[in-house]
This record gives structure tokens, C-alpha cells and sequence, in this order.
């Protein structure tokens, strides 16, 4: 019989009593479990080869490794399965001991008018200055070790919950979807299904920043498998791992270096990356579209502070236009994106402007940065706290009621 | 070595099943995906399966439930053995 075990155990179980029983009662039944499919194993016999009339040797031979691969199979789902399991149960005992800051707290109440409570409370709620954004938060922790937030826009759809889902850190790893109250609320396990829609944003964004706020990495990756070096000295991305592990070096250009930023933004395919690139159309459904190669060049204005990235693909299709504003810091205080129809049937067409401006403002002591997101109309749609003075950026998404209409199912 | 991009795009997965692979899939020790891979690569047909089995294991894993698990193990064995008959 398989004996379970979990690395780091013994770490937890001197601070988490809880977390100690759960792991108990999970090991012995993870044991039972992959012991039971020990048996399956068990159950194949040995081929003996001398057995076997040669004639039909090869296609025995054949036949037998596939029957054992797929009763290794199943063993190894339920070693993943019982992986998986763990991780819950320790972030279920752990999620609460996480505190959030006072200064935090204070900064947030004080600038922004946000009552802000502790993981696992009931409300939050919180209005913008610009808008009338009024929502309610709830925190709650995910099987995979991340938590979700749960927001609900009393305006536009009081029955509904709109679930992000963050990874530690606050990374944000899903824009998940909404469901009813009743649903979240009946949700005991807090093992919302993710999901199907979720593939529209199915890259997690990570955000860095120094101390000093002197530099500022922004990267959107498709998955977390996907790494990356970025090279300070000038200021660009130097290597990128697929899933696979293949490694893949960008070499990119850009026109005019800032002295302190440097802005990387890409998707899978968005930076001169061979691949599938899924963007979002005008009419609001997404679309794919396939880039063999892609080119991308970095205008200058006049003003050392703003940029502009122009994308085409490998027929000079657009493909994306962002533009970037910097502040005298070398902050960036506003992102416009420009995004074409991906249209292959009009290639010459101009990119629409379709979508996002995002703007960014910081706080006295660089410490936190609010960004605002507004829709192609000018109107405010979101807000984004994101907190920088930790090693591991906290963000907190505090609201976003135009994407809780468009995830309403 | 069986290239985990290749593989998905051939096995032509819908969104949810190719976030349920690579959720078992990151799961998995090296070794055991390749297995897994191996087996895909000759049977594609055993995506479903596979996948199922994942979605009903998790659950069986998370509430701790001995009788489903047993079940899903119950239909494990069946299906070696029509593999076997096939």
C-alpha cells in the first residue's frame, strides 16, 4: 500500500492544529485510495513472453504495454487528484491567518473611502470618487492555494456574483464568472466550477515594483508555466518558456528607452511570439487568430514620456496599437489600447479603437497604485487597488461592474 | 518526448477540457505525463476518459468520498478489460 506523504507537513502542523487533523484524515484516505489502485496495477499480469507465439508476439507486446500505460494512468490521476486535495486543505487552514496591513487598511479608508474587512467577511463595500460604484466583497479561499473574491454590483445585478480568482501574492489568475447569490451561497465547499468563459482571459497578470518605484514590470502571461528573464541593465525581455518548457528568445527593439520603465505587455503571440493570439471583438465576442510572425516597432512622439507600440502581423495586418504615458517619475499614469478586428478578408482596414484606457495614480509615498479602467465611451468600468510595497505585489481588484454585465450568464 | 503543445492541438480539445487537461496535467510529475502523453498519442480516443475520470476522481478526493472512489475505480478495471477484448 502506498503510503501518502506531503512535503512540508511537518512545517504546518506545529502552527495549524486544524490543518493538522484535516492532513491526518486526508492521508489515511489518500493511502486507501492509491493503494486501491495499486490493485488494479496488481491486477495485470506479467507477460511471459515465452507464452507467446511469435507470430502474434509483437501485436501482445503491444497490446499489453497499453493496458498497463492506462492502469498507470489512473494511478498517477489519483496522485494528482490527492496533490490537489492537499493544497486545499491547506489553504482552507491557513487563508484566515492571513492579515491585511493597517496601514493598508488605513490608506484605503482614507483615500478612497473603501470600509475594508478581513478575509472572510460578510461585506465590503466601497464607492469611487468619479462613479457610483457600489459593491459587496466577499473573500474566499480556492481549492489551488489562491483565493476568489466575490463582488457583487448592486446596481446593475444585485442577484448576481461576480468571482475573480487570485493566486498567493493576489496574482491575479482568473476573470472567473457570475453566478447567482444562491449559487455562491450554496457553494459550501468553495469549489466553484471555474469557468468555461474563463478561457477569454486565461492568462494571469503579475505585477512587480521596486521599493524606490524607479522600475516597473508589467507582464501578462498566458499561463504559470510560462517564465520569463528580464534583463535591468537594458531594459528587455530577454528569454521566454513556453508550458513546455521550450525556451523562446524575444529580440525586440525599443525605440527611444525610457531612462527608468520599461513596459512589457504580451499575450501569447502579442510580442512577436509565433502562436494563437484570442482578443476581443467589437461586438463583444472573442475571437482567435493565428500569428506566424509578428513585427513590432515603438514610436516616440517628441515627449520622451509617451510611447506607442504598433503590432502587425506577418502581412502588415494590425494588429494592436497601445499607447503608454509616463509622469515625470517614469510612472506610468495612463495605457490606452487600441485593437484592431483581426479581420483577414479587409487587411488593409485600420484598427478601431474598441476598447480600454486604463489610467494609473499613485500614492504620496509610491507605495500604492489605484488604476482605473474605462470603457471606449470614457466611462469609468473598474477599479484596481494594487499594492506595491511588498516583495510580491498585493492587488485588489475593488470593483469592475461593466464586466460583471458581461459575464452574467 | 511527446510535446505537450502538439499533443493538445491534435487531441482538438474543447476550452473546458483543455483547462481541465492542464489542470491535471500540472499536477503531474514529469515522468507520469508522459505516460499520460504515450497513452494519448496512440489512443486519442481516451481523452474522454481520461478526462472524466480526472473531473470525478477530484471531486471523490475532495469530499474524502471512499464509495465514489471505489466506483471510479470499479469502472478503471471494466475499461482495461474492454481495452483488452478490443
Amino acid at each position: 500500500m502506498n503510503k501518502f506523504s506531503h512535503e512540508g507537513l511537518s512545517q504546518e502542523k506545529s502552527t495549524y492544529p486544524e490543518l493538522e487533523r484535516k492532513l491526518t484524515d486526508f492521508q489515511k484516505f489518500a493511502s486507501e485510495a492509491l493503494g486501491s489502485e495499486n490493485e488494479v496495477l496488481a491486477e495485470e499480469p506479467v507477460l511471459d513472453l515465452s507464452k507467446v507465439d511469435p507470430a502474434k508476439h509483437e501485436k501482445t507486446r503491444g497490446r499489453h504495454r497499453k493496458k498497463t500505460l492506462i492502469s498507470q494512468v489512473w494511478k498517477d490521476i489519483s496522485k494528482a487528484c490527492a496533490g490537489l486535495a492537499v493544497a486545499v486543505a491547506v489553504n482552507s487552514a491557513t487563508a484566515q491567518e492571513i492579515p491585511k496591513t493597517a496601514e493598508q487598511n488605513k490608506f484605503l479608508q482614507e483615500s478612497i473611502g473603501i470600509k475594508y474587512g478581513a478575509p472572510g467577511d460578510t461585506t465590503f463595500t466601497t464607492y469611487d470618487r468619479m462613479g457610483e460604484i457600489i459593491l459587496e466583497k466577499r473573500t474566499q479561499s480556492w481549492e489551488d492555494g489562491s483565493s476568489y473574491y466575490q463582488f457583487t454590483d448592486e446596481r446593475a445585478n444585485p442577484d448576481k456574483v461576480l468571482l475573480k480568482k487570485y493566486g498567493i501574492g493576489g496574482i491575479l489568475k482568473h476573470n472567473v464568472r457570475s453566478v447567482s447569490k444562491e449559487t455562491a451561497r450554496s457553494d459550501k465547499n468553495n469549489n466553484v466550477p471555474v469557468s468555461e468563459s474563463q478561457n477569454e482571459e486565461n492568462y494571469l497578470r503579475q505585477i512587480k515594483h521596486s521599493s524606490t518605484g524607479q522600475e516597473y514590470v508589467e507582464e501578462d502571461l498566458k499561463t504559470s508555466h510560462t517564465t520569463n528573464s528580464f534583463d535591468k541593465k537594458t531594459k528587455k525581455l530577454k528569454t521566454i518558456r513556453d508550458e513546455s518548457g521550450h525556451k523562446k528568445t524575444i529580440e525586440f527593439s525599443v525605440d527611444g528607452t525610457h531612462s527608468g520603465n520599461v513596459i512589457i505587455r504580451f499575450k501569447d503571440g502579442a510580442v512577436g511570439l509565433p502562436g494563437t493570439f484570442t482578443e476581443k471583438r467589437a461586438d463583444g465576442k472573442w475571437d482567435k487568430i493565428e500569428i506566424v510572425k509578428q513585427n513590432q516597432t515603438w514610436k516616440k512622439d517628441g515627449n520622451d514620456k509617451n510611447f506607442t507600440s504598433y503590432s502587425r502581423d506577418e502581412k502588415g495586418w494590425p494588429v494592436m496599437e497601445e499607447s503608454i504615458k509616463f509622469n515625470d517619475q517614469g510612472l506610468v499614469i495612463e495605457r490606452v489600447n487600441v485593437r484592431g478586428e483581426f479581420t483577414k478578408q479587409f487587411p488593409d482596414s485600420h484598427p478601431r479603437l474598441i476598447d480600454e484606457r486604463y489610467t494609473y495614480d499613485y500614492s504620496p509615498d509610491g507605495k500604492l497604485v489605484t488604476k482605473r479602467i474605462y470603457d471606449r465611451d470614457g466611462r469609468l468600468s473598474g477599479m484596481e487597488i494594487l499594492f506595491v510595497d511588498a516583495p510580491e505585489c498585493h492587488g485588489l481588484y475593488v470593483g469592475i461592474p461593466q464586466e460583471a454585465q458581461e459575464f452574467v450568464q | 518526448m511527446i510535446n505537450y503543445n502538439d499533443l493538445v492541438s491534435r487531441l482538438k480539445l474543447s476550452d473546458n477540457d483543455k483547462k481541465g487537461f492542464e489542470e491535471l496535467t500540472e499536477r503531474m510529475p514529469e515522468t507520469d505525463k508522459q505516460s499520460l502523453f504515450e497513452l494519448l498519442d496512440s489512443e486519442p480516443s481516451m481523452i474522454k476518459s481520461i478526462l472524466d475520470n480526472f473531473r470525478q476522481k477530484k471531486q471523490a478526493f475532495m469530499s474524502q468520498d471512499k464509495n465514489a472512489l471505489k466506483k471510479i475505480i470499479q469502472q478503471e478495471k471494466q475499461m482495461v478489460s474492454k481495452f483488452a477484448e478490443s
